[in-house]
């Protein structure tokens, strides 16, 4: 996935797609609920570099799960709920999830999120969950999945229709990429030379988020330090 | 032997029948929590299982009127998406659009109709036979003694059929006090396109060929429904086309300032001056447009009629001298020359303001400023500037007849802040009408029927509102939730559809200038016993006799959709064109909107309908409307000139600046909006960023500001100005100017549902009457000084 933040605007439509998508629980006012928040994709803020000391965002960073390469979280899953599917996705099994946790400490990006309670929510509100999303349980841990009952989906049709899935259907695919107003998320094959998401990551603006700790992450950032303050 | 009379087959069954009666109940008792509801779902009984559908409609979310497809299974509905096919969003929609199924959802909206029986009683249920009938009669024996004026109409929606369904309502019954709440928050804006430039519209701007584009304290991607159209042209930079520079001018870090490619901090309020600023280098410079001032505008240069002379905008540009704008504005010189510059030299620019800002006792001489400074820069009816939406064609409504006491009535004295005929230039108030409840010997309005808005929790000054609904005898909601203003002051509630079960039109802001229809068809059945308040109207005249039924004339408002899109399919023209009814009407229903053909610019008669037929500096429609509201007491002379021409007043602020030595801007913020999405729980825990508060109030602050009262980040605060107190988070940024305290509207609701009330605090309870603007509009949002101290809590 690559993401452009020159075109980002920060709206959180890809924040709300996502809990929209994946039946994320609301988490409540209750003050336990601090902290522990379940959030799949988040805003998070990028100080300035040049004046780190006004502690002004100077960019909004849309924050999946960065489903790296050499994924720390998967390391540490004593009972393999966690794994780095054929794809690169790092996948998660809610059923054989144990709670021990290790993985939300070992992320190094904190994009996984515990259930520390059974969620709730009104009886109305049951209406509309998407029936493609299993509601997970207390004590299992939940993160993005990049969306793969999207994925699944477009794969089936393509296949009942004998034909391959287009590159500008997956473009778009995950909910938050569908979401997005300014088109500012790209998803597909990054091994797909010819795909939209490979050339952006091999934009001279793409970088990824703390490359040096060696996780390889697959998300990509576009940016380039263009705004000026006065 | 005595053969058994129960068959072994029956002996089965009748087991069967009870292990699955058991199963049933066993299941309802234990019902899985972590499982969607399949059955009972409204609707869903005409779908298989697991069938779903996409179906397209219009966003009901904001008056952006973006296109949507929902997601329905089994009756559900589950997903909200963007659609690729409108012409508005293409694809793509924001948070609060997203957010919708929350508001089909919503666990505590109305189920049925209301009534409360006694003032200070609960509200009971009612079912709607007796609801009508009981409206009905009121209504009819108001119209049999020929008291059809005393009838109000407070209607919060701005635009579209179900506007004109209301409009068309009160007129046929006879009212002449129909409030509207058009001017509330564009007032400024659309009195400066009808002084300026005689359309009453708000405008529409070209972001796509825009090259320059200055953000004059405007809140494009915060309050208002330009986002996407801001979104879209910051991404314009691939396929050859260059994308505008966007340079934001305010008082703080809004996501507009965080977006453009460049912020200058300025003192709030001040935007008139910068405006003038920049208009004083064009002109200074001789970089304006200047075959468009020569052939399309008035009141350039100084000029003499028959009242005497007159002085032009360049005479009153004189002033503005970048330094002494800078000085008002609190910033460098030479950032406002060079803006003038990138402006001149970018060929296609434009300015635009806000909505927030401009609801300060300078609001409209600030919207002037800024359309004045667009005339300069040639931007208006341009490619890259500003457009005049084009009408959808659709077919007209029947001609209406009012009958003998409907004329009467509306012959009656109006209240002042019911919206009067078509020309009017200046905006009535909105907050005038509490005070008019509350004259007089005897209560005004005999019934008022109110829909879409809540004053009591929007509007400041909550007390009086209070006051004065209490003092109309009957008070009819047609909310579909239960907001402060029918729970504290309905005796009635009609409880309306959701936007998601109603057939309607987008009624959207407008946008990119070509004409455009969004249509919006219920996606689900309708969940509860509401009904559409467009159905409700048409019962209602319908009751009231033949000369009012025969103002909408329709089976129900589905039907009169129909009809009224019967004239897009006549036009023959645009993105549907097919040559049978039912084809045209399948396809509409299927895309979801139909757009006309491509923008003609620089069409000056249609853009420039001033009675002089061009762009007027100091419009004489202005001074009229002064003079006409006025009477003896309104300004003459040079004075009058002064106040009617674009120009810089500094805002007048509320409170004593010894007590109160701090400014409040309270904000818009672009989530939960002025509180009517702070029902919905996704919106509410959608933060400015990770980070922030959710489920409080932050009071942004600059750090200097906060060290000197000695308050640190997440200190629970007051926040006092004459008129009330609240309680909120400190967050000091160096985000906003010293001296300032910034705050987002929509919290602290004290009904609304489970997820709206009892958390953060209404800032509206700060804000007080007194700053007006003498150009008209509702009371100033701007402008409440305030102080801080640390909370005893």
């Amino acid at each position: 996935m690559a993401i452009d933040l020159d075109l980002c605007t920060g709206c959180g439509g890809c924040v709300v797609a996502c809990k929209s998508e994946n039946n994320v629980p609301i988490n409540g006012r209750a003050p336990e609920a601090k902290g522990a928040e379940i959030e799949w994709m988040s805003l998070l803020p990028r100080g300035s570099r040049d004046e780190p000391e006004s502690g002004l965002p100077v960019e909004l960073m849309p924050t999946p799960c960065f489903h790296c390469d050499n994924p720390p979280c998967v390391k540490v899953c004593p009972v393999g709920a966690t794994y780095r599917n054929d794809e690169g996705i790092v996948a998660q099994i809610w059923d054989r999830c144990i709670g021990c946790r290790y993985c939300t400490v070992a992320c190094p990006y904190s994009r996984r999120s515990f259930n520390w309670k059974r969620a709730e929510w009104p009886d109305s509100y049951r209406s509309m969950m998407n029936p493609d999303v299993a509601l997970r349980p207390e004590g299992v841990v939940e993160k993005c999945t990049f969306c793969h009952q999207r994925l699944r989906r477009v794969r089936e049709e393509a296949k009942v229709a004998g034909e391959e899935v287009p590159r500008e259907v997956y473009e778009r695919l995950p909910a938050c990429a569908e979401a997005c107003p300014a088109g500012a998320i790209t998803f597909g094959d990054l091994n797909d030379r010819d795909s939209r998401v490979a050339a952006m990551a091999g934009s001279p603006r793409a970088r990824r988020d703390y490359e040096h700790i060696g996780t390889r992450p697959k998300i990509y950032y576009l940016s380039k330090a263009r705004r000026e303050f006065r | 032997m005595v053969r058994s009379k129960t068959t072994r087959r029956q002996l089965l069954r009748a087991a069967g029948a009870g292990g699955l009666g058991v199963a049933l109940t066993a299941c309802a008792q234990n019902r899985d929590p972590f499982k969607p509801n399949k059955l009972p779902v409204p609707g869903s009984a005409g779908w298989s299982y697991g069938e779903e559908r996409w179906v397209a409609t219009s966003c009901g979310q904001c008056s952006a009127g973006c296109g949507l497809r929902v997601r329905v299974v089994e009756g559900r509905a589950v997903k909200i998406e963007g659609n690729p096919m409108n012409p508005v969003n293409r694809g793509g929609v924001g948070p609060r659009g997203l957010s919708s199924p929350q508001v089909l959802y919503d666990p505590d909206r109305f189920a049925q109709p209301m009534v409360r029986k006694a003032r200070g009683g609960a509200l009971e249920p009612i079912g709607w036979d007796a609801a009508l009938e009981l409206l009905s009669t009121r209504l009819g024996s108001l119209r049999e003694s020929h008291r059809t004026h005393e009838l109000g109409v407070l209607c919060g929606r701005e635009r579209g059929l179900m506007y004109e369904s209301w409009q068309r309502f009160a007129r046929a019954y006879g009212t002449p006090n129909f409030v509207d709440t058009r001017g509330v928050e564009d007032g400024p804006t659309l009195t400066a396109m009808r002084a300026m430039q005689g359309v009453d519209d708000l405008p529409a701007y070209d972001w796509a060929n825009a090259r320059f584009v200055l953000s004059l304290g405007s809140g494009v991607l915060d309050t208002s429904c330009q986002l996407l159209n801001f979104a879209r042209a910051r991404g314009q930079r691939r396929g050859g086309v260059d994308r505008p520079r966007i340079v934001h001018v305010g008082p703080a870090l809004s996501r507009t300032a965080m977006n453009a490619d460049e912020w200058i901090q300025a003192a709030p309020g001040t935007s008139a001056a910068f405006a003038l600023g920049v208009a004083h280098v064009l002109v200074r410079d001789e970089d304006f447009d200047q075959d468009f001032v020569r052939e399309h505008t008035q009141g350039f240069e100084d000029w003499s009629d028959a009242a005497g002379e007159h002085k032009g905008f360049r005479s009153l540009l004189a002033d503005y001298t970048p330094e002494k704008v800078a000085e008002l504005c609190g910033v460098d010189p030479a950032e406002i020359v060079d803006i003038a510059h990138l402006a001149a030299e970018a060929g296609a620019a434009f300015a635009l303001t806000g909505r927030d800002d401009l609801r300060a006792s300078n609001g409209v001489q600030t919207a002037m400023a800024v359309h004045a400074l667009n005339a300069l820069l040639g931007a208006i009816d341009r490619p890259g500037g500003l457009l005049v939406q084009c009408a959808a064609p659709l077919a007209a409504w029947p001609e209406l007849e009012l009958d003998d006491v409907a004329l009467a009535g509306l012959e009656r004295p109006a209240l002042s802040c019911a919206r009067r005929d078509a020309g009017q230039v200046l905006e009535t108030s909105l907050d005038a009408l509490p005070a008019a409840l509350l004259a007089g010997e005897a209560p005004a309005l005999d019934t008022m029927l109110i829909d879409s808005t809540n004053p009591v929790y929007s509007r400041a000054d909550a007390a009086t509102w209070r006051k004065a609904l209490a003092r109309v005898p009957f008070v009819v909601s047609f909310s579909p939730f239960a907001d402060e203003t029918t729970v504290e002051c309905a005796d009635l509630v009609l409880p309306d559809d959701t936007w998601l079960e109603r057939w309607e039109d987008s009624c959207a802001q407008p946008n990119v200038g070509r004409a455009i229809f969004g249509l919006r068809q219920p996606v689900v059945e309708r969940q509860l016993d509401t009904r559409h308040t467009g159905d409700v109207l048409i019962e209602l005249a319908d009751a009231l006799g033949e000369e009012v039924a025969a103002a909408l004339p329709w089976k129900d408002f589905q039907d009169a959709v129909k009809k009224r899109v019967l004239g897009l399919f006549q036009a023959g023209a645009g993105s549907i064109v097919e040559a049978k009814g039912a084809d045209f009407l399948r396809r509409l229903y299927a895309e979801g909107s139909w757009d006309g053909e491509s923008y003609a610019f620089e069409s000056w008669t249609r853009v420039l309908a001033t009675e002089s037929g061009r762009f007027e500096f100091c419009p004489a429609a202005l001074r009229d409307a002064i003079v006409a509201r006025d009477g003896a007491a309104a300004p003459r002379g040079a004075e009058l000139d002064e106040l009617c021409s674009p120009g810089y007043r500094p805002q007048v602020t509320y409170g004593d600046p010894q007590r109160f030595p701090l400014l409040l801007v309270p904000y818009k913020p672009h989530t939960y909006a002025k509180g009517s999405g702070a029902n919905l729980p996704w919106l509410t825990e959608l933060a400015p960023w990770k980070g922030r508060r959710t489920w409080a109030t932050e009071a942004e602050l600059h750090p200097s500001t906060a060290a000197s009262l000695g308050v640190g980040a997440g200190d629970l605060i007051v926040i006092e100005s004459e008129v009330g107190a609240i309680e909120a988070r400190a967050y000091p940024t160096a985000g906003v100017c010293e001296g300032v305290v910034r705050v987002a509207l929509g919290a602290g609701h004290t009904a609304m549902g489970r997820y709206a009330k009892d958390w953060g605090s209404n800032v509206m309870e700060l804000v007080s009457t007194q700053c007006a603007d003498p150009l008209g509009g509702g009371a100033a949002l701007q402008g409440t000084r305030v102080a801080i101290r640390r909370s005893q809590a």
